[in-house]
């Protein structure tokens, strides 16, 4: 079996004759890698993350979860793909360990216990004091646990995160970043797209640049190590009449 | 999966403040609205009884049938007119029975008390139209995109679930939820009955469980709708003013309009015109009698010497006249009541067909027609008061020897001093006992309109699937 898990393969999305929202992307993830999309507001990172999850269709081109086509035949391919969403909203009025468990079972993972809610709770750091509370009081980064807590529990092979650390405190953000690490190190595909290049650079294997539908520059983090990975978002994004970072300061 | 929805659905309804302070409104206005028809139910009988003992009272002192012109017949109260008042509010319930005339129904109770007729009635009707359907608008509008403008219904569609089996999922356990809800209160509402002492028979218990089912579907009808159009528009404001805009339109704009053109397009003639063709009919029939009258020849030589004998002739005679008079007017009358009730069934069944598109006129008519007030009942009082009056005919005719037909009649009187006058027995007069409709002819005219109500939840869960699957749910 391939180690790709999830590939895009020349998609295109075209909302109307002048929005042309993804021209052209190609990319994959494998087995263990932790693949970041950065591009500013309209780049075409959730359209790419829609495509994926099948929440709309590519004007050309294909999305593939595992080798399965998103489109042709989508719950297959959703089976073995987890999502978190930037803004985790669950509802309200259940308790975590409620929401735990319905999502993971639509998710496909009927068997899902409460014992194993409270695992994957406390896993992703949310005190045993919250599992039984209602929703309603939690903040964003307590959502956001329980949705990698989803994510965990449905235990698919590849994560799909849409900005998840975006509103988050410092500390949150980095346990968040930690929690996501710990599970590409388990071996999951993850893609996560992102404005913050500090996080990108922090945990990605692969980062990839979009602007304005079009997937901008791809390389392996540790390739851009010692590049002045701001100043090359900031090339790719505004292009060669912007000023530099140190210009902008 | 489609269980885990509908459980999952269960609880969130259940769970909602929404429905915590809905319900409470809707569970005391079922229980109230029992509570209401039990004491109308009470205050009507002791009114039919009073009338009926009034009526009795007006023979009293009577020592000869020859008197008695006519008897009054009252449409009892029943309980599940109470519930479901249909038309029974608007007809006359009684009727002054005279041999010959021509049964005409007053004494409605908008007539007599105009403040009901004002803001009508309380009744189960009014809570399933009105009540029931925002309950379910209220508690559906937003379901689907609620959920998209919330973010669940994402994270939802990420799973390996199918847009129908979610949609499916959440109308089924919405309808589990309210619909138990709903039922429980009913069922509080109907056992107040026999605690309030308010007689129902078994078919009255089987015809009040059916009407409670219709009214459950009914609201069946409006959550699917509901969920139906929230899955159709992007936001919880737009679906609940799309579901305004329908429940305006169903409820109060169709069957009025269905009304209205039924009248402009088939022709019945108006009351006042029968009567008047009525009356010019009796003015002739009544010259021709009297032409009879003026060639009367008397009794032949024989009885011209006993003058008893004589007047017995005349009145013979008189009676001849007086039965053929009655029965080419009663003819008459059933020629041009025949005709215009068959014009007017026309107008209403055209008016019935067009009103059906909405699911409020289909309840409307299926209720009715179970409890017996639907709009043949003022038909039904008449036939059976028609029906009365031949046998109050053939009572009076028993005892007089004559037949009462309002011509001119001889009563010869005595000062016969010995003679011992008797009172007559009222209690002899044939009693009116008014028959509602046979439970399995209600159901079977009920059943084209429960139907039709079951075909519309067909089709708005069939729409609202087709829709969904289209739906932008970003």
């Amino acid at each position: 079996m391939s180690d790709v898990k999830l590939e895009a393969i020349n998609l295109s999305k075209r909302y109307d004759e002048d929005t042309l929202a993804l021209d052209n992307v190609s990319f994959q993830v494998r087995t263990g890698e932790l693949f970041c999309m950065l591009g500013g507001n309209g780049a075409g990172k959730t359209t790419t993350i829609n495509i994926f999850l099948n929440f709309i269709e590519p004007t050309s081109g294909e999305a593939q979860i595992c080798g399965i086509s998103t489109h042709t035949d989508p719950l297959s391919a959703k089976a073995h793909v987890a999502y978190v969403a930037e803004n985790v909203m669950l509802y309200a009025n259940f308790t975590a360990v409620q929401n735990l468990e319905f999502f993971v079972r639509l998710g496909g993972r009927t068997d899902v216990t409460r014992g194993e809610c409270r695992e994957a709770l406390l896993r992703v750091g949310l005190h045993e004091a919250f599992h039984n509370k209602r929703l309603k009081d939690f903040s964003k980064g307590m959502r956001q646990k329980c949705g990698i807590a989803i994510a965990i529990l449905k235990n698919a092979s590849t994560i799909i995160l849409d900005e998840p650390t975006s509103g988050l405190d410092p500390q949150a953000g980095h346990e968040f970043s930690q929690l996501v690490r710990s599970l590409r190190d388990e071996g999951k595909a993850i893609l996560m797209s992102t404005h913050d290049i500090f996080r990108a650079r922090e945990i990605a294997d692969t980062i990839a640049i979009m602007n304005h539908g079009k997937l901008v520059m791809m390389q392996p983090a540790a390739e851009l190590a010692s590049a002045n990975l701001e100043q090359l978002y900031l090339e790719h994004i505004l292009g060669s009449q912007q000023p530099t970072l140190e210009g902008a300061a | 999966m489609f269980w885990t929805i509908v459980a999952k659905e269960i609880r969130h309804q259940l769970y909602s403040a929404t429905f915590a302070y809905s319900f409470a409104a809707v569970a005391v206005l079922i229980v109230l609205t029992f509570a209401l028809a039990a004491g109308n139910f009470h205050d009507s009988q002791s009114r039919y009884e009073a009338a009926l003992a009034e009526n009795l009272k007006r023979y009293e002192g009577m020592t000869d049938w020859y008197r008695v012109r006519e008897a009054s017949i009252m449409l009892p109260p029943q309980p599940l007119a109470l519930l479901v008042s249909g038309v029974s509010n608007d007809i006359g319930r009684k009727i002054d029975v005279t041999p010959g005339g021509a049964p005409v129904a007053y004494g409605s109770r908008y007539g007599d008390e105009p403040i009901f007729a004002v803001f009508q009635t309380l009744d189960l009707l009014f809570i399933f139209l009105v009540v029931f359907s925002l309950f379910a608008v209220l508690l559906g509008y937003n379901s689907i995109c609620g959920e998209r403008e919330q973010g669940t219904l994402k994270l939802a569609l990420s799973g390996t679930v199918t847009r129908s089996t979610l949609l499916m999922g959440k109308a089924t356990g919405a309808l589990l939820a309210l619909g138990s809800a709903l039922t429980i209160a009913l069922l509080v509402g109907i056992l107040l009955f026999p605690l309030l002492r308010v007689p129902l028979s078994g078919t009255d218990w089987i015809r009040a469980a059916v009407i409670c089912l219709i009214g459950l579907l009914f609201f069946a009808v409006w959550l699917i709708l509901s969920i139906g159009v929230s899955a159709v528009v992007r936001r919880p404001s737009s679906s609940f003013l799309v579901l305004l805009i329908i429940w305006i339109v169903s409820l109060l704009v169709i069957p009025r309009v269905a009304v209205v053109a039924s009248n402009y397009l088939s022709d019945v003639p108006s009351v006042d015109e029968v009567d008047s063709r009525m009356a010019s009919y009796r003015r002739d029939v009544n010259l021709e009698q009297r032409d009879a009258l003026a060639s009367y020849q008397g009794p032949s030589t024989e009885l011209t010497e006993d003058p008893m004998a004589g007047v017995m002739h005349f009145q013979e005679y008189m009676d001849s006249i007086n039965q053929i008079a009655t029965q080419r007017t009663q003819e008459q009358w059933a020629r041009l009541t025949e005709e215009r009730d068959n014009a007017s069934r026309e107008r209403e069944m055209l008016a019935l067909t067009l009103s059906r598109i909405s699911p409020a006129a289909c309840l409307t008519l299926a209720a009715s027609h179970v409890a017996g007030t639907e709009l043949s009942l003022k038909h039904r009082f008449h036939e059976q008061a028609d029906a009365y009056e031949d046998i109050f005919s053939s009572f009076l005719t028993e005892k007089t020897g004559m037949t009462m037909g309002g011509g001119m009649m001889f009563i010869i009187a005595t000062d016969d001093d010995q003679q011992v006058e008797e009172l007559i027995d009222p209690s002899e007069i044939p009693e009116f006992s008014f028959q509602s409709p046979q439970l399995a002819e209600s159901m079977t005219t009920a059943g084209i309109d429960i139907g039709l109500l079951g075909m519309f939840g067909l089709l708005f869960i069939l729409g609202g699937v087709v829709a969904f699957r289209n739906y932008d749910v970003r």
